[in-house]
């Protein structure tokens, strides 16, 4: 589809290698259970999750923290083949980043030693999003800021 | 005061082009001047001189005259600061495919794994 050559170059791309068959990783991102069990940061836990895995319909989890705070996020699903790839939007409903909506793409590919897990986070083409957040920066940029950190205080001290 | 696009904005619009993310690339391992960055792009002076303005302008890099030379140098800030923006969903997805791991690695998943194949 047209759609995907609309969407930003993607903010951030994470890669994994999963040392099972690309169906099982495949299944353990449509499966609404596994979803809950794994899609969310450390210290949290996934206290609700709608997980319907069909294009149009939409998802949401409620992630809470130690403290008992709520993270709720949510999208809708976008695209879907299987074993290969679901795309879907994703909105962070409150906080910092809060109404800012991007585009997650998890793709899978078999390897010879297992499956590997592609992450991409897009932003919109929309340009109000557009102008809000600034999307289209390159997935170069994380060995970028590798270097950043690096030289963090050098700049620091000529600023 | 100008009314600039938001610094962020800046930032993020110089980076989407693999030219200028190339540029940088070449820039972290220091500075150089405009000729040294043109040669490995084949590109124009002209092309590679329009790609500096757009990385100067998001505050990407710095260019200082040396005699007949212009050197650039790389200016972390802006970098740093979209890599900011970025960082809670680095960190949110890094988490995940943690969780991920330990989740396809459970004998008693969530769901019954078959084996046909």
């Amino acid at each position: 589809m047209a759609e995907t050559s609309a969407v930003q170059p993607a903010l951030l791309r994470l890669a994994r290698l999963f040392p099972v068959s690309t169906d099982r990783l495949f299944q353990a991102l449509m499966n609404e259970a596994e979803v809950a069990a794994w899609l969310h940061p450390a210290g949290m836990t996934c206290a609700e999750c709608r997980w319907p895995a069909r294009v149009g319909t939409n998802w949401r989890l409620v992630l809470v923290n130690s403290d008992g705070r709520r993270f709720p996020v949510g999208g809708r699903f976008l695209e879907i083949v299987p074993s290969r790839l679901v795309r879907l939007t994703w909105i962070w409903e409150e906080h910092d980043y809060a109404g800012i909506e991007t585009i997650a793409t998890l793709s899978v590919e078999p390897k010879a030693e297992g499956t590997l897990l592609t992450l991409e986070q897009q932003g919109l083409p929309d340009e109000k999003a557009r102008r809000a957040h600034a999307q289209g920066f390159g997935a170069s940029l994380d060995n970028l800021s590798q270097h950043v950190r690096s030289t963090t205080s050098r700049e620091g001290a000529k600023a | 005061m100008v009314r600039y696009q938001q610094p962020l904005d800046r930032t993020f619009i110089a980076l989407a082009d693999p030219t200028r993310r190339a540029i940088l690339a070449r820039l972290s391992l220091g500075q150089a001047t405009v000729g040294e960055l043109a040669a490995p792009f084949a590109m124009s002076w002209p092309a590679v001189t329009k790609h500096l303005d757009v990385l100067e302008g998001a505050r990407l890099i710095e260019r200082e005259r040396r005699g007949r030379e212009r050197l650039c140098r790389l200016r972390p800030v802006a970098l740093r600061e979209a890599d900011a923006w970025l960082e809670p969903f680095r960190q949110f997805w890094q988490d995940a495919f943690d969780n991920l791991a330990r989740h396809l690695a459970q004998p008693s998943g969530a769901t019954e794994e078959s084996e046909h194949g």
